[in-house]
C-alpha cells in the first residue's frame, strides 16, 4: 500500500487515538485529501482491533442482558422498516451461525433476491 | 438482538473492563453500545469487515472516552475497521487471537507497554513519552513497530 511515509508514524498513533495537537490536525487535513492514507488508517484500526481482541475476562453479569432487552423493547428503532440497513447486522450473524444458505434465505425473504 | 448479544457481549465487556477496570462502568459501556446497535443497525457495514473486531474497536473507543471523561470522539457509524484475516467464525477468530497473544508475549516489554498505554489506557504519545521518560520519537517508532508486528503475525494466517 502506498502511504505517505512522512505520515506513517502519525497514522499509527491516530489509529490508536494517541495523536494530539498540531500533529493530529495536520494529519486530519491530509486524510481529507489522501485516499491511500485513509485506507491504511482502516487497516491500522484493524491491527489495533487485534490488540483489543486479545483481552479476556469474565462474562458480563446476567442482569446486563435483561436490562438491555427491557430497554430495547421500549425503544424506537431507527430504520426499523429499512430492510437493507438491517441486513448489515443480520447478514453478519447469519454467516456466523449457519453459512451462506441462510443469508440467501434472509435476502430472499426481504425481497433482495 | 438477543443472538447478537449472546455472541458478542463478552468481547465488548472484556475490552471495556480492560480499559476501565470497573465492572459497573464496563457494563454501562456494554449497554450503550448494544442500544446504539439496536437503534441504528445500519451503523455497521458488513461489507467492510467483521463484526467482532469492529465491536472491539467501538468498545475500546467508548471506554477510553469514559475513562477520559469526555464526550464520544467519533460516531460509531464513522468507524471503519479493516481486518485482513476473516474472523467471522469464532474458531478463526480464536486462532488469530492466539497468534497475536504469542507475538505480544515475545515483544520487548517497553514496546508492548507503549502499545498498551496508548490503546488500553488512552494516553497520547507525548504523555507516554513523559511517563516513560523516553524521547517522543522513540515512542512513535516503538508503537508503530509493535503494531506492524501484530499485522505480520496475522498476515501469515
Amino acid at each position: 500500500m502506498s502511504v505517505h511515509e512522512q505520515f506513517a508514524e502519525d497514522l499509527v498513533l491516530y489509529a490508536l487515538g494517541a495523536l494530539e495537537g498540531g500533529e493530529r490536525a495536520s494529519l486530519e487535513k491530509h486524510l481529507d485529501e489522501c485516499a491511500s492514507c485513509r485506507r491504511e488508517l482502516e487497516q491500522l484500526r484493524g491491527d489495533a482491533a487485534l490488540l483489543a481482541l486479545t483481552t479476556a475476562g469474565p462474562r458480563p453479569p446476567a442482569r446486563a442482558k435483561s436490562r438491555l432487552m427491557d430497554t430495547c423493547s421500549g425503544m424506537d428503532r431507527h430504520g426499523g422498516n429499512d430492510l437493507s440497513s438491517r441486513h448489515t447486522l443480520e447478514t453478519e450473524l447469519a454467516f456466523e451461525f449457519h453459512g451462506q444458505s441462510v443469508v440467501w434465505n434472509a435476502r430472499k425473504a426481504a425481497g433482495g433476491l | 438482538m438477543a443472538q447478537l448479544y449472546d455472541r458478542y457481549s463478552s468481547v465488548v465487556y472484556a475490552v471495556a473492563l480492560r480499559v476501565l477496570a470497573d465492572a459497573a462502568a464496563a457494563e454501562d459501556v456494554l449497554q450503550e453500545i448494544f442500544m446504539q446497535l439496536w437503534r441504528n443497525p445500519g451503523s455497521f457495514d458488513a461489507s467492510r469487515g467483521n463484526l467482532a473486531p469492529w465491536l472491539a474497536v467501538i468498545a475500546r473507543n467508548r471506554a477510553v472516552d469514559v475513562l477520559r471523561k469526555r464526550k464520544p470522539q467519533t460516531e460509531i457509524s464513522e468507524t471503519v475497521v479493516s481486518v485482513e484475516p476473516d474472523m467471522a467464525a469464532e474458531a478463526d477468530r480464536g486462532r488469530t487471537v492466539e497468534k497475536v497473544r504469542a507475538v505480544l508475549k515475545e515483544m520487548p516489554t517497553s514496546q508492548r507497554s507503549a502499545l498498551e498505554m496508548a490503546y488500553f489506557e488512552g494516553y497520547s504519545h507525548s504523555e507516554i513519552a513523559e511517563k516513560t521518560k523516553e524521547p517522543l520519537g522513540t515512542i512513535k517508532t516503538r508503537i508503530r513497530a509493535g503494531l506492524m508486528l501484530l499485522r505480520k503475525a496475522v498476515e501469515a494466517t
